[in-house]
């Protein structure tokens, strides 16, 4: 049967995204108006962890943002910069970004707010990053400049000596069909250092999603780079998806109290008779090549790791496992023996958790009490502070006993750019029951972040009722009353809530440790009912702005 | 009824050729530039194509462009070499009847963007002032096929023109594509740029009920048609020896019906906002209406 135009154009409509059918006639106050009468209002809703994939596509908030700032809502990202991130981390590595000089500053600009792999943050301490452009102008992106692109080559490969350059093209270059691939292959036989150059085939225009956009920048590339093992190392696992492997410790000597969470996995991995073998992608050129002969894959970040697994299972018959996250007893149970089951060490591997976990044990009951009947606000994640993350803390707090665990200020855009870890967490349980937290919802999340005391007032809850775990960028310092002497708050970021002997991921037995301590010291710290803050003594109440007009 | 307005005739009059691929918009603009020239103009024609055959007869030629300038590159320090007015005057020629002659040119095929180097060669005409240096008093922007992406649109858009001309024939996918150009010049309009098609000029073919056909879509999208010009081997004769018609057979039939068609858009004054057709399936029942009979 023919369908008709009717039908045909409601078909459309459902492909549509929601900030696809955004009605911009409205003024960007009245929308704001329209905000703040909402808010104002409560209306807020808790919705299930298990409906939250599907509530964000079908959210209104993108599209109710998309009225404020058009583009914001969709999430899409230029996928040169996580290419970039994420190549530029490996050792030896030289990024060349065929675009303009800009395109440069940008991706570092990034890389020193997002914290990325690429090495070129401050929470790496090394805040460098060897990114250099071919420096297009207007008369390149109109008749190409592969003359541009080999002389640049040739000379980060004099001045550089890197064991790898990788070639990322910018928009104009992605659009005009320079022959990337054909530079390459050409000035290969001339490159005297760089044993691979890689193209990274991910042009900004291409403007996809943040889990995409990862998927993309990790499918092929990777594997491409690994060689067909001639043996198998015995007891040998990768650790794959994360940044700064062993290899930069050994060039770095990168050694301090700060130990990195491959410390961690390498000495669990050897009291089980095993050993760490590389971590990919970001370690050495080398290391990378002989990843196939590891004997089982484990994980670290998911969105990096999951396509590289999929494709080491499919090429070189790895097996792998999904567990990330490993923050409690259950979580870090789950992680150790999935490896340990393959490897047949599960006796070994019981034996080392129920040691370790005597040491922190008391303070998991301590703070088992001390969360006792109060409710978790899980404040804030954004590209930079990682749904993912504080999902594994959420479960963990859920192992601990919590009933109520709400997340807020939590864009669509982050949960769907990040679903394939989400999608991870929906399959994991606590404490023997399934994972399932809740969101508070409400159309504006991408527009005004709810204040920490506003969304207490909401579920009714009172000041000594509440364990406030906040992301990077959480808003607590603007909030009157909500000071640490009086509300009991955790940074649940990795990059500021560091502790000696912790592990870089916080994750493991000494990440448990950490957020244990963290947490204690937090509820026990509100017994001190003192002043407010500064910021809230300069700032006075912060009653919630009433619509006017 | 479409809407329509007198436009300001300023010094130069700039107008713009469109039309689908092979239509014969170089051929017609190279006519109307020989006439305009043999009626006492300073005529100026630029080729908007990569394939820079526009001013071919004109200059007996194909001629170097403006691009392979842009793209000079020092032999020494392989850098490139900055545009200049005695540069840019190097593929700037004196065609028949000494039409002022240039294209644009493209970058290599097969990479680059052709669409945005049109864009910048009409800017170095601009910067350049190059219709103000050679005393142009008509300057006729011959464009690639369709429009198809800004770079090409750009002498509408830029108001480097602001009198379309649309070279066309009674073939259904030469309308369909006409029908497109419309669509463009409508969205350029809507912009708030001051730009209007003039007429159509029908290019004809020699298929059946062609006039009919070509006149019915004009009413249809309400914008008349600047004359029809009907199909000869003098063309054809012309260009294998590299000339127009009007300088190859001056006395011929064909080179009078160039003469009265730059005539009457010389003498034009109005321009149209017209309202296209739906789209093939309505243009395919117009040309039925007239190939069942």
């Amino acid at each position: 049967m023919k369908e008709t135009g009717e039908k045909k154009t409601e078909k459309a409509q459902e492909k549509m995204y929601p900030w696809e059918k955004v009605d911009r006639n409205l003024e960007s106050w009245e929308i704001a108006r329209d905000f703040l009468e909402m808010r104002a209002k409560k209306q807020f809703e808790l919705v299930s962890f298990k409906d939250i994939i599907e509530r964000c596509a079908d959210t209104a908030a993108a599209e109710w943002w998309e009225k404020v700032q058009p583009g914001y809502g969709s999430g899409l990202w230029c996928p040169i910069y996580y290419a970039i991130s994420v190549a530029g981390g490996v050792r030896d590595a030289v990024v060349v970004i065929h675009g303009a000089q800009s395109c440069v500053t940008a991706v570092r600009h990034f890389f020193a707010l997002y914290g990325g792999g690429g090495g070129g943050n401050y929470y790496w301490g090394s805040p460098f990053t060897f990114v250099v452009s071919t420096d297009l102008n207007e008369r390149d992106n109109i008749l190409g400049a592969p003359e541009k692109l080999k002389r640049t080559l040739l000379e980060v490969d004099e001045i550089h000596k890197p064991e790898i350059i990788f070639v990322a093209p910018t928009c104009g270059p992605g659009m005009i069909g320079e022959p990337i691939e054909e530079v390459i292959e050409d000035v290969k036989p001339d490159l005297k250092h760089a044993k691979e150059c890689v193209y990274l085939d991910l042009p900004g225009f291409k403007a996809i999603d943040e889990g995409d956009m990862m998927r993309e920048a990790t499918t092929g590339y990777w594997t491409a780079l690994m060689k067909e093992p001639k043996k198998k190392v015995k007891g040998a696992v990768n650790v794959i998806g994360d940044y700064r492997g062993t290899s930069w410790e050994e060039k770095d000597h990168f050694k301090t109290n700060f130990p990195t969470t491959f410390d961690e996995i390498g000495g669990i991995l050897n009291a089980l008779g095993l050993k760490l073998h590389v971590t990919v992608p970001q370690s050495s050129l080398g290391d990378i090549r002989r990843a196939p002969e590891a004997e089982f894959n484990i994980v670290n970040c998911p969105m990096l790791a999951y396509p590289i697994c999929e494709e080491m299972e499919e090429k070189f018959g790895i097996p792998w496992s999904p567990h990330v996250y490993p923050l409690g007893k259950e979580g870090i149970t789950n992680y150790i023996m999935a490896f340990a089951k393959h490897f047949r060490k599960e006796k070994e591997a019981q034996a080392l958790i129920d040691e370790k976990w005597k040491e922190i044990e008391p303070l998991w009951e301590k703070a088992k009490k001390l969360i006792k009947g109060k409710t978790i606000l899980m404040d804030s994640a954004i590209s930079m502070t990682s749904v993912n993350r504080q999902l594994g803390y959420a479960r963990m707090l859920q192992e601990m006993g919590a009933k109520d665990i709400v997340f807020f200020n939590i864009m669509p855009s982050e949960i769907l750019g990040r679903r394939e870890g989400v999608e991870y967490y929906l399959t994991t349980s606590a404490a023997g029951e399934p994972f399932n937290p809740q969101f508070l919802w409400w159309p504006a999340p991408h527009a005004i972040k709810l204040s920490p005391i506003e969304v207490a007032d909401f579920l009714g809850l009172k000041d000594d009722e509440i364990l406030h775990l906040y992301g990077d960028l959480g808003w607590y310092t603007k909030a009157p009353r909500w000071d640490s002497s009086n509300i009991a708050q955790v940074q649940s970021s990795i990059h500021f809530r560091r502790r000696r002997n912790v592990c870089q991921r916080s994750i493991f037995f000494s990440g448990t440790r950490g957020l244990l301590v963290d947490i204690i010291n937090a509820v026990e710290g509100t017994k001190r009912k003192g002043n407010w803050s500064l910021y809230s003594r300069i700032l006075g109440k912060w009653p919630v702005p009433a619509p006017t007009g | 009824m479409a809407e329509k307005w007198e436009f300001t005739k300023e010094t130069p009059r700039r107008i713009a050729v469109y039309g689908k691929a092979g239509i014969g918009k170089s051929i017609t603009s190279g006519h109307l530039s020989a006439a305009l020239s043999q009626m006492g103009e300073t005529v100026i024609q630029v080729g908007c194509d990569p394939k820079r055959d526009s001013v071919a007869l004109l200059c007996h030629e194909i001629k170097p462009t403006i691009l392979e300038q842009f793209k000079m590159v020092d032999a020494e320090t392989e850098e490139p070499v900055e545009m200049s007015e005695e540069l840019l005057d190097k593929v700037i020629f004196k065609g028949f009847n000494d039409v002022i002659c240039c294209e644009a040119g493209g970058p290599r095929p097969g990479i680059g963007c052709a669409g945005r180097g049109v864009l910048v060669a009409i800017q170095l005409l601009e910067d350049f002032n190059v219709l103000e240096r050679f005393g142009i008093t008509f300057a006729i922007y011959d464009v690639l096929g369709d429009v198809v992406c800004g770079g090409f649109a750009q002498p509408m858009r830029a108001g480097n023109a602001r009198e379309i001309y649309l070279v066309t024939c009674g073939e259904p996918l030469t309308l369909y594509i006409t029908n497109e150009i419309i669509r463009a010049v409508r969205r350029t309009n809507g912009e708030g740029i001051e730009v209007g098609v003039a007429g159509l000029i029908d290019n004809q073919r020699l298929m059946p009920h062609e006039t009919e056909i070509v006149e019915a879509y004009a009413e249809r999208v309400g914008v008349p048609i600047i004359d029809h010009v009907p199909r000869s081997v003098k063309v054809q004769e012309a260009e294998a020896s590299g000339m127009t018609v009007i300088e190859a057979f001056p006395d011929s039939d064909q080179a009078q019906v160039y003469r009265r068609l730059a005539k009457k858009v010389l003498e034009n004054k109005y321009v149209y906002l017209p309202d296209p057709m739906s789209g093939m399936d309505e243009i395919l029942q117009l040309a039925r209406e007239f190939i069942a009979k």
